[in-house]
């Protein structure tokens, strides 16, 4: 490189991680010169358990794995995890059920008899293989049995039964969280 | 409590009962996610009839086929009596309850109402038969029969409302609830 000031230098149109700085050693009273790469390296390293730095942003394929440790969780792909909850939703009311606003990926509910309660998602399962938790809120000695029925990608029929396997309505309402695959 | 925003949606069945759908307007939904008359600059949904029919066609309502639907007002859900959930019907753009069915799901909360009943009085038969207490027993019988009578009468069937129907409830059942089961 010519000896040239720099001001007399035209701008670089983009910095390639192999372009050249030239620098001052201090600790050996030298001029050198690096790399992009080494400043970058230098600045903000790869991040791991004991080095802060530089930490990539996880895709939607890699939460679903859910075994790599180096790259990040944004709040927008967390829920692609298998052990994040997909959609929930409780109601309240012991007979036409009141919907909470405290749902998460739900559409709608519907209720279609006594005990009974459809459950339609708005970003459906991969398949109907996902797992349903559910429960009702009762009063006493008025406990209910709870159950899936006809589980679809994207919907769900529940169903709430008394102790002589009548469906019967919740005492206080429904409780539901759903989790699998997207 | 804050409630999510719903448009009520009363979905016929072909078996003549109804779903009451709360198609939620204000979901909270995953990043992403377009359906019918969502919009995710505001999250707002639309309650379009496209919406809706998504919606229906999506939902799983298994053993029964939606035939139609049509937008209500959660007021009309208020004449409605829990009780006799599954005989709401809704014709002639009304929500109402179809009194055959209701009929049926009232004579089903008598049977569960003297079940304990009659079970108790067997017990006392055996141990005025024990005794040999022929007076007791001809009183139990009496109230057997009456137990078994109850769903034999024809006030039951004459009853042209629900307030009518449930005013059917001989003394003998004891106090009436609120509950009718699903059978």
């Amino acid at each position: 490189m010519a000896d040239t000031k720099i001001s007399a230098l035209a701008d670089v149109v983009t910095l390639a991680l192999g372009d050249e700085f030239a620098i001052n050693d201090v600790s050996a009273a030298a001029s050198k010169k690096c790399t992009a790469t080494e400043i970058q390296t230098l600045l903000a390293p790869p991040t791991s358990d004991t080095v802060a730095g530089v930490i990539e942003v996880a895709i939607q394929s890699e939460q679903e794995t859910g075994t790599d440790v180096v790259r990040a969780v944004t709040p927008g792909r967390q829920h692609f995890h298998l052990s994040a909850c997909k959609c929930f939703g409780f109601t309240t009311g012991g007979g036409t059920p009141v919907l909470h606003a405290n749902s998460y990926n739900m559409t709608s509910i519907t209720d279609t008899a006594t005990g009974r309660l459809t459950v339609t998602i708005a970003t459906d399962f991969s398949s109907a293989n996902w797992i349903g938790v559910l429960t009702c809120g009762c009063a006493t000695n008025a406990n209910r049995m709870t159950s899936t029925v006809t589980k679809a990608a994207g919907s769900v029929i529940l169903e709430a039964s008394s102790a002589a396997t009548t469906l019967a309505d919740p005492g206080t309402g429904w409780d539901w969280a759903f989790f699998g695959d997207l | 409590m804050a409630l999510h925003q719903v448009q009520f949606v009363a979905v016929t069945f072909d078996d003549g009962s109804v779903g009451i759908m709360q198609f939620i307007l204000d979901p909270n939904l995953p990043p992403g996610v377009s359906i019918p008359g969502y919009d995710p600059a505001t999250k707002l949904r639309e309650a379009t009839d496209a919406a809706i029919q998504y919606e229906i066609n999506k939902s799983v309502w298994t053993p029964r086929t939606p035939v139609s639907f049509r937008r209500i007002t959660e007021l009309e859900l208020a004449p409605l009596d829990r009780a006799y959930r599954n005989a709401w019907t809704d014709s002639g753009g009304a929500l109402a309850h179809d009194l055959p069915k209701a009929r049926a799901l009232h004579r089903n909360k008598m049977r569960a109402a003297r079940t304990p009943l009659l079970a108790t009085l067997d017990a006392d038969y055996l141990q005025a038969d024990e005794r040999g207490d022929t007076t007791a027993k001809t009183s139990i019988a009496t109230q057997k029969q009456q137990l078994r009578d109850v769903t034999a009468d024809p006030a039951i069937d004459a009853a042209a409302t629900i307030a009518q129907l449930k005013a059917v409830w001989p003394a003998v059942l004891g106090p009436n609830g609120t509950r009718v089961s699903s059978g």
